[in-house]
């Protein structure tokens, strides 16, 4: 089994902090009223972007989805430039026209996140396959969800990769729901990685929330990315708390479920872990802790006072 | 110290929201994150969390009142004020 050096390790659980403290101020400032648009938050799925990301080097890259500010922030992105993006300011990494669902930060690797549910999965194949035709070396991580698995852009791209050889991991973030609708309805059997299988890929099904499997895994599936091993279908069970978009009341699930899956939260668990092994003393944690509050503050402050797009930019990196 | 309970955006094009229904009244003890009001948009029905613990000193949105988002419709006073 392959483990997270401390570095490594270390840099996984404050990616989780950061997400987590991330994804809730911007739930905040949503309510009030200080973000347009529509917002999807991935609070309670940090540990998969975290790790899976921790693995890549700054010129792969990764296609992020709907739910994707994690996704993004996980690859390096800088909290102020995210957060400004999803207020719509000039200082964004689109200037203030990508927003939440447009967001890319092509210097970081970062294709983008995705308002269409499963259309950034074909474009992953697309730089996986542009990777091996110039043999980069470059590996080029999809994130999906569980309601993504069962769109036609998936099918072919799994199907593509796969016959191709292509230098790309497939992550899907199995948060048990398409939008509204839990798993048990819109999927018949439990596991989306046997699929792959049929695909003549590697599939692995890994509990999401158990950072240290989930390396393990997602070690394996770079590693024989980059070789030129071709694809993983990389399933990593996790839980969304909150709704699909901000506003939804949720009225279609159990509390107790939510209960549940907050019972196994990774960010305590991954943090047992570290303690275990002596790569993380109370004081450091505190200061970890402490350091992303202030940087989420920051990033909060910065987007607060950064100015809008000038309306004659309107039509300046825009394509169509 | 008081903290007002104000209507929170909850969707894409919502700005106005309509007081259902007041889970508590004024001087009525209330925690963080217990239902407070049921607040009726353009898409559904939500219940609305106490923002912070104390007591409900003040109810400034009357029922079938249709208010902004980012109104405030309650004061919550904070224990030790």
């Amino acid at each position: 089994m392959r483990e997270p050096t401390r570095d490594q390790a270390l840099r996984i659980y404050r990616t989780m902090h950061l997400i987590r403290r991330f994804e809730e101020r911007v739930a905040e400032c949503f309510a009030a009223a200080e973000i347009p648009g529509f917002i999807h938050l991935a609070v309670g799925q940090e540990s998969v972007p975290a790790t899976v990301c921790a693995l890549l080097e700054r010129d792969d890259l990764v296609g992020a989805t709907h739910r994707g500010h994690g996704q993004v922030l996980a690859k390096g992105a800088e909290p102020r430039r995210v957060m400004a993006e999803l207020f719509g300011r000039a200082t964004g990494y689109c200037r203030g026209k990508g927003g939440s669902m447009h967001l890319c930060a092509m210097d970081l690797g970062v294709l983008g996140t995705n308002g269409v549910v499963g259309a950034n999965l074909p474009i992953a194949v697309g730089t996986a396959l542009a990777a091996q035709v110039r043999a980069t070396r470059q590996v080029t991580v999809g994130f999906f969800g569980d309601g993504a698995a069962n769109t036609g852009a998936a099918h072919e791209a799994l199907n593509l990769a796969a016959v191709w050889d292509l230098p790309v991991v497939f992550v899907c973030e199995n948060n048990l729901y398409a939008e509204f609708t839990p798993q048990a309805v819109h999927t018949k059997g439990t596991s989306i990685a046997a699929r792959a299988a049929a695909y003549g890929m590697r599939g692995v099904q890994v509990d999401g929330n158990d950072v240290p499997a989930l390396f393990d895994a997602a070690a394996e599936a770079v590693d024989a990315a980059r070789s030129g091993a071709g694809p993983t279908l990389l399933e990593a069970m996790t839980y969304r708390w909150r709704g699909h978009h901000e506003g939804d009341p949720m009225a279609y699930r159990a509390k107790d479920e939510l209960e549940a899956w907050r019972a196994k939260d990774a960010i305590p668990r991954f943090r047992a872990w570290l303690v275990e092994r002596g790569m993380l003393a109370a004081d450091e944690d505190e200061r970890l802790v402490g350091a992303v509050a202030a940087e989420v503050d920051d990033a909060t402050e910065f987007a607060r006072r950064s100015p809008w797009p000038a309306p004659e930019a309107a039509l300046e990196d825009v394509h169509a | 110290m008081r903290v007002r309970v104000k209507i929170p955006k909850l969707g894409l094009t919502m700005t106005e929201a309509t007081i259902l229904e007041w889970r508590k009244s004024v001087g009525d003890a209330v925690t963080a994150g217990e239902p407070l009001v049921v607040i009726e948009t353009e898409k559904a029905d939500v219940e609305v969390e106490a923002p912070a613990s104390g007591t409900l000193v003040e109810i400034l949105g009357a029922v079938k009142q249709v208010c902004p988002v980012g109104g405030a419709i309650a004061v919550i006073e904070l224990p030790g004020a």
